[in-house]
């Protein structure tokens, strides 16, 4: 069994990070998607933000005709740590789910995990309460104040 | 039970109302493949799913899909912001500002009003995960095509956002096909509805 497991994760590693792995032999009449390999290439969670995922071998951008160039992250308005750090949370969330043996995969999680509370904790201190039970800074209720998430102001 | 956290996933910030492209977009909050049924569909679906994996993957994508909502609910919020009203009566708006003004109705273009019709929950599990690997291509579809609709380059960046997530989401849930698979009948794993027949 763990001979098996060695020769997947070295056939996962041969095909590079942007293919996985299938069974050399699948039953027919059945869906497959490749295996995404363990510990695969990851981006930073703030680019990751901007791509929409953590990994580089999922990024798979609309390249049709139409529409206008990506920007850089840095053009984005309002990008903030706190969703950058919260996202790589979720991507690694999903990726864990189906990968819950991935050693070194749980330790960035947690690491992020690590990273998200003291933005939030942060955030808190400076009067910006993510839910109801954080809305009470210096003895007020601060839940009501602007701004709500859809009416964020631009820039001017 | 689920708790509300007062911030997008993705920042949304769109400096110019568009009510012509807003009146596309809302396809995505309340359309045959939006985020309304992509959310509905897989936080239906986990109860019948037999193994934690499974389980565990369509409660958190579920979640993520709510979050994809309150985006596009948002853009479409901020399309149609202090508009003129010239752009009230415009060819592409006037048929929604008459039934919903500039609320955020779940409505395909076309008018039609969100359906459970559009989604399936069939109980049984590979049905239903090649429903949702379907589920992500439509979507993934949907965000292309309103990507070569617009020029706002506002609006561009959470559409090409949300569309990338539609991709991991594939990934994912053909994973969840392969965990399930590994538990059944290799050689035939429609031998019985492991929704059923496993109580795991």
């Amino acid at each position: 069994m763990a001979d098996m497991q060695t020769q997947a994760a070295q056939t996962a590693e041969g095909c590079g990070d942007t293919r996985g792995t299938l069974p050399a032999c699948a039953p027919l009449a059945n869906p497959y998607v490749p295996y995404q390999g363990q510990n695969p290439d990851r981006y930073t969670a703030g680019r990751a933000l901007m791509k929409g995922t953590l990994f580089p071998g999922l990024d798979l951008p609309y390249r049709g005709t139409g529409g206008v160039e990506p920007r850089d992250a840095s053009s984005i308005p309002g990008m903030q740590d706190l969703q950058a750090v919260n996202f790589a949370v979720t991507e690694l969330g999903l990726y864990l789910d189906t990968h819950a043996d991935d050693e070194e995969a749980v330790q960035l999680f947690n690491q992020y995990v690590e990273q998200y509370e003291m933005l939030r904790q942060q955030a808190e201190d400076s009067g910006m309460a993510l839910t109801q039970m954080e809305a009470t800074t210096g003895g007020c209720y601060t839940w009501l104040d602007d701004p709500w998430p859809w009416d964020a102001e631009t820039e001017a | 039970m689920f708790v509300y956290e007062k911030k997008l996933q993705y920042p949304v910030r769109i400096a110019n109302p568009n009510p012509q492209l807003a009146a596309v977009i809302i396809s995505q909050y309340g359309g045959p493949d939006g985020e309304l049924g992509a959310s509905l569909r897989y936080l239906s679906q986990r109860y019948s799913m037999p193994y934690p994996e499974l389980k565990g993957l369509l409660t958190d994508i579920g979640t993520e899909e709510l979050g994809h909502l309150e985006m596009v609910g948002t853009i479409v919020h901020q399309l149609t912001r202090t508009l003129t009203q010239e752009q009230i009566e415009s060819a592409g708006f006037a048929n929604y500002f008459v039934d919903h003004t500039a609320g955020v109705y779940p409505q395909a273009a076309s008018g039609t009003p969100w359906s459970a019709a559009t989604m399936a929950v069939t109980g049984d599990p590979i049905a239903d995960l090649t429903e949702d690997l379907a589920a992500e291509q439509k979507a993934r579809v949907t965000y292309d095509n309103i990507l070569r609709i617009s020029d706002d380059p506002d609006v561009n960046d959470a559409i090409r956002f949300l569309r990338e997530r539609e991709i991991v989401h594939f990934q994912r849930f053909g994973e969840a096909v392969e965990l399930l698979r590994r538990r059944l009948d290799e050689k035939n794993v429609y031998y019985m509805n492991p929704a059923l027949n496993l109580q795991a």
